[in-house]
């Protein structure tokens, strides 16, 4: 019998406008538990628009979104985020070591706890060194280090990541995709990003974002073709082709599985 | 100097110990909120408020001498014209970002159209010059009170709510996905940094303030690691600044708003030049390394 993972995130018939301009109408799609997802699309597709529906930033128009099981508002301590931009005011005065507080931010964990989890995740991305360091003096690829161990410090069960290859050398990316391999064993993880050819080999699935239907954005799931790998500078590694042309239905991923409404209740999105 | 510490002492020279007193107290003031209006890039925003507080002077003057509000003092007018342009440039920063910079400009312009037109207006003598270049032979004991009373309790806000700040003001996207109300920490620092500008405008004029809400965090951007160092730093500069700026004003007999300025001018120059040139050292000698 083969075993599915559970749902981690499930988004059904999401609208979103900006204004009176639509954007997406009946979206609907999951992710799975300890899953690497990429949600790929070429610019202008709304990519960053869905993320930020993820995060809580935005309010959808209509369709509702359930981060294990919660709506996005009430579980930040469930999500970490790593932004895109890596260049904040290079004269903003802040350590490494502050920067990574703030991932603990409203965690409600007392010094001692809060000193002990910082630790925990300058060691795991290998920063130790850095941590009283100003944040302005470091390299990109230190800073999307950085930026992780603050997405990570507060353990969150989702990790969500912004265009992560951008502004990297080669040798950065590589390390990234290293470090996302071993966190999907513990971690669900969608990553963003407007590469819409090629997905890195550590990518379980794909969902596109990008075709215009009826004015709006629609997803998609589509095949990755793993027969064929490749090297990629932007992967870091090995890569594998996107098949756009072959879709893989809704619920082909999570056919030994109950899903959708059934798992969690419903949460109606209020008007933005 | 001994001539300078006698007037200190000296109950005769009343003014001169508040203008001292004044400069310690807006130090605090300008240490605190300086840095964030620094770090956060909203010193535009700061500088209107300032000007707009000359419409809500000239106005309470006007109407309190015609006898039509007799009880609208020019504190209060200014209070009420700065909590009122912090609150408009707010809701258009944060509802339409791409207005801002008009509507700062507006608040701006429009405050000292007001201010100088009811100046023009009001009966008596009211010389416009005091209100935007200061004059610390008007700082009143009560204005010390009340700057002490603002101090305490920045000092308690910013000590209970310093990571919310500094997280809010470095990365405000992810301070919201952490759950922090960024949206009520901005209109704090618009509010406080309103009042503050009131309440420090008597001794060092509304053109000036901008100055040392700006200069000495400025000053610190290139040699401090934290937030918290430079509202230490900046407040010390400001402090150092002030004190020297009286005594200065007070042997040579000339405006002592104007000196305060120039001396963190200075410094802030010295800062700017020294960052460059030890960043160019630095620079030199990694080349060099092996």
């Amino acid at each position: 019998m083969i075993m599915v993972k559970p749902i981690a995130v499930q988004v059904a018939n999401l609208s979103f406008s900006y204004d009176s301009k639509p954007i997406f109408s009946n979206l609907t799609f999951h992710l799975h538990e300890k899953e690497l997802t990429t949600l790929i699309g070429p610019n202008g597709a709304g990519k960053t628009t869905l993320l930020k529906l993820l995060l809580g930033l935005l309010k959808p128009t209509a369709g509702t979104i359930h981060i294990f099981g919660k709506s996005p508002e009430t579980c930040s301590e469930l999500i970490g985020y790593v932004p895109q931009n890596l260049f904040y005011d290079t004269l903003f005065p802040i350590t490494v070591k502050a920067v990574i507080a703030q991932g603990l931010l409203g965690t409600g964990l007392v010094k001692k706890d809060l000193d002990a989890k910082l630790a925990e995740s300058l060691e795991y991305l290998g920063i130790e060194s850095l941590k009283n360091k100003r944040f302005s003096e470091l390299s990109g690829g230190q800073r999307r280090k950085v930026l992780i161990a603050r997405a990570l410090a507060a353990q969150p069960r989702l990790l969500i990541l912004d265009e992560p290859n951008a502004n990297l050398d080669v040798d950065s990316v590589r390390a990234l995709y290293e470090l996302l391999a071993d966190l999907k064993k513990s971690t669900t993880v969608l990553l963003v990003t407007h590469d819409i050819s090629l997905a890195s080999i550590t990518v379980d699935r794909v969902l596109c974002l990008g075709d215009v239907v009826q004015e709006t954005q629609s997803i998609h799931e589509h095949t990755l073709d793993k027969s064929i790998t490749m090297i990629d500078r932007h992967y870091g590694g090995q890569a594998v082709l996107v098949r756009h042309d072959i879709d893989s239905h809704e619920h082909e991923c999570c056919k030994e599985t109950a899903i959708d409404t059934e798992i969690f209740p419903s949460h109606k999105g209020t008007k933005k | 100097m001994k001539s300078f510490i006698d007037a200190l002492v000296n109950p005769v020279f009343p003014f001169l110990r508040n203008a001292v007193f004044a400069g310690i107290l807006s130090s605090v003031l300008f240490g605190i909120l300086g840095s964030i209006i620094t770090v956060r890039r909203i010193g535009g925003l700061a500088g209107a408020i300032s000007h707009a507080v000359l419409g809500g002077i000239g106005l309470a003057l006007f109407l309190s001498r015609k006898n039509i509000v007799p009880w609208f003092s020019p504190l209060i007018g200014a209070l009420l014209f700065a909590v009122l342009s912090a609150l408009i440039i707010g809701v258009v920063s944060l509802k339409a970002k791409q207005r801002e910079d008009t509507i700062i400009n507006a608040v701006w312009a429009l405050g000292m159209s007001i201010g100088i037109l009811f100046l023009n207006m009001t009966p008596g003598y009211a010389d416009p010059m005091t209100y935007l270049f200061g004059n610390i032979l008007l700082v009143s004991t009560k204005e010390l009170v009340l700057l002490a009373v603002l101090d305490v309790v920045l000092i308690i806000a910013v000590t209970l709510f310093y990571p919310f700040i500094e997280a809010s003001s470095f990365d405000e996207e992810f301070a919201r996905v952490r759950g922090i109300p960024v949206v009520l920490i901005y209109f704090s620092i618009l509010l406080f940094s309103a009042v503050a500008i009131v309440l420090v405008q008597t001794y060092i004029g509304i053109i000036m303030v901008i100055a040392m809400l700006v200069l000495p965090a400025g000053t610190l951007t290139l040699w401090v690691k934290s937030l918290l160092g430079m509202m230490v730093g900046a407040a010390l500069i400001a402090c150092i600044a002030s004190t020297s700026g009286v005594y200065i004003a007070w042997i040579t007999d000339k405006p002592a708003g104007s000196i305060i300025v120039l001396i963190t001018g200075i410094l802030f120059s010295f800062s700017m030049v020294g960052g460059l040139l030890y960043k160019k050292l630095l620079l030199k000698q990694r080349k060099n390394l092996p």
